[in-house]
């Protein structure tokens, strides 16, 4: 850039009376001599003076001062996070479907009642996530909330009510499952407490928070039936790779896959991982959801 | 110079403790952060949004954020480009969410004192021409003009409040340049400039 450029840049900033002293006298030295540049003074000078003269014609009231401090005090009336946090969980655990809450139990004490009579703890391991996965399947949606399209329509937002419902039902769920592992514990001493909470913890969580996805952008019943088939399939599997006497069902690669298949459901780190991308993909989905959906405010 | 310079540096410590105060839940700060920057703070969404009412919330809604975000105010420019930085984003907020309407359209000019009836004549209609050719620049282009001339700011303080390069703010101001000129000039000014 040539200098002439250079100071009909500035000429802005001079009239405005930003410019540094030292710009300053190069350019005023160069606008003698430039008619170009008194052509843009001039105009730049028009131009600030009609900028001047509307911008001061514009009053702002002192109400404005007013409204916003009244909306500052209000604000900092309202509760903090962790009580408006609890706040919506109370408001929200109505609103799930009602028959969740006695039937996952009663589900559980069924698991649990079998596990004892059999004396196999299996039933435990087999229950817990298909309760948890019937309850996260049936937390969002019109199939699911009366209220649903007016839920949507307030201002807090569907990622809030989706997580305050589902902390509500997977620590009920949780609560129960855990319950019915310490009551079912001294019955497999050798399992023990924590070998049998193991054994359902890192599935349960794995895959409610699948569910929870399948909700959001399918139906219930596919959220509902596509866990459970990926759930049982652990256990057919796991029939054919232990046979009925010890010796394999399949082989070849076909025992391979069932080897891993079932090998992935024994990997506590990788299935807590797996969960918490599922949740995020949920929880970050919404958004496009949220859009579809009506807003009063 | 010197003495303007130094009442700057003073002028801008003095905001600065008034933006510290406000982080402090000072409200009497607030009202003197106000009582410098409001008419300026206003003038700029007006010119923005060109609705007085959308305007005053812009303001609004700016006082707000400047509450809740003064703690975060670092001190390393000045205190007055934060706060316009704040009014500009508001003001862009309120543009997308509703169709721009000019001011300039319905404002007028207020009698002028001293020239003669003629030369007061051609004045107006000189001023008259460039507030259409403002009022005909994008709100961006009229943003940057705003806190040039009205908002005193410098190219280094209107990048950071419009969040741009520096080489944008003059690429602006140029395009803003050549676009008042070329008005004019269909106008029938191209003398008044030379």
């Amino acid at each position: 850039m040539n200098a002439h450029e250079q100071f009909r840049e500035n000429l802005p900033f001079y009239v405005s009376g930003t410019l540094d002293e030292k710009e300053l006298g190069a350019l005023e030295a160069h606008i003698q001599t430039c008619g170009e540049c008194q052509a843009d003074l001039r105009l730049w000078q028009n131009t600030q003076t009609v900028m001047m003269q509307q911008s001061d014609q514009a009053q702002i009231s002192l109400s404005v001062l007013d409204s916003a401090i009244a909306q500052i005090r209000a604000e900092q009336k309202q509760p903090g996070g962790l009580r408006r946090a609890f706040e919506l969980l109370l408001i929200q655990i109505p609103l799930v479907r009602r028959e969740i809450w006695p039937a996952s139990a009663i589900i559980m004490l069924i698991g649990f009642a079998a596990s004892i009579l059999i004396e196999k703890e299996f039933f435990i391991q087999l229950i817990a996530p298909l309760v948890a996965v019937w309850g996260i399947s049936a937390l969002y949606g019109p199939e699911n909330d009366p209220v649903f399209e007016l839920a949507a329509a307030t201002p807090t937002s569907q990622t809030q009510i989706l997580l305050a419902r589902l902390a509500a039902v997977f620590s009920y769920n949780l609560v129960l499952a855990l319950a019915v592992s310490l009551a079912a514990a001294p019955v497999f001493p050798i399992q023990g407490l924590d070998g049998l909470i193991l054994t359902w913890l890192a599935p349960m969580t794995f895959l409610t928070s699948l569910a929870l996805l399948l909700s959001l952008w399918m139906s219930t019943g596919n959220a509902i039936t596509i866990p459970y088939l990926a759930w049982l399939a652990r256990f057919i599997l796991g029939g054919l790779i232990s046979g009925p006497d010890g010796n394999p069902m399949v082989n070849g690669i076909v025992f391979n896959w069932a080897q891993i298949y079932v090998q992935f459901w024994s990997s506590p780190l990788l299935l807590l991982s797996l969960a918490a991308i599922l949740l995020a993909g949920a929880l970050f989905s919404l958004r496009w959801l949220d859009h579809r959906l009506p807003r009063l405010v | 110079m010197e003495l303007i310079l130094e009442g700057t540096k003073h002028q801008q410590g003095d905001e600065t403790r008034l933006i510290r105060r406000i982080a402090a839940g000072d409200e009497a700060a607030l009202r003197d952060l106000f009582a410098i920057h409001g008419q300026r703070m206003y003038a700029y969404a007006l010119r923005l949004l060109g609705d007085p009412a959308a305007a005053e919330d812009v303001v609004q809604e700016s006082l707000v954020a400047v509450w809740q975000g003064a703690a975060r105010f670092r001190g390393d420019g000045r205190p007055a480009a934060w706060l316009m930085g704040i009014v500009h984003f508001k003001a862009l907020n309120a543009l997308r969410q509703r169709p721009v309407e000019s001011l300039d359209e319905t404002e007028s000019e207020p009698p002028a004192k001293g020239p003669l009836p003629e030369e007061k004549a051609a004045r107006r209609e000189q001023r008259d021409l460039i507030r259409q050719a403002i009022a005909n620049l994008s709100v961006d282009h009229r943003a940057v003009l705003e806190l040039v001339f009205y908002g005193g700011m410098s190219l280094q303080e209107i990048a950071e409040v419009i969040d741009c390069p520096l080489g944008t703010v003059k690429s602006r101001l140029a395009y803003a340049r050549a676009s008042l000129r070329g008005y004019l000039e269909r106008q029938g000014l191209r003398e008044e400039l030379k």
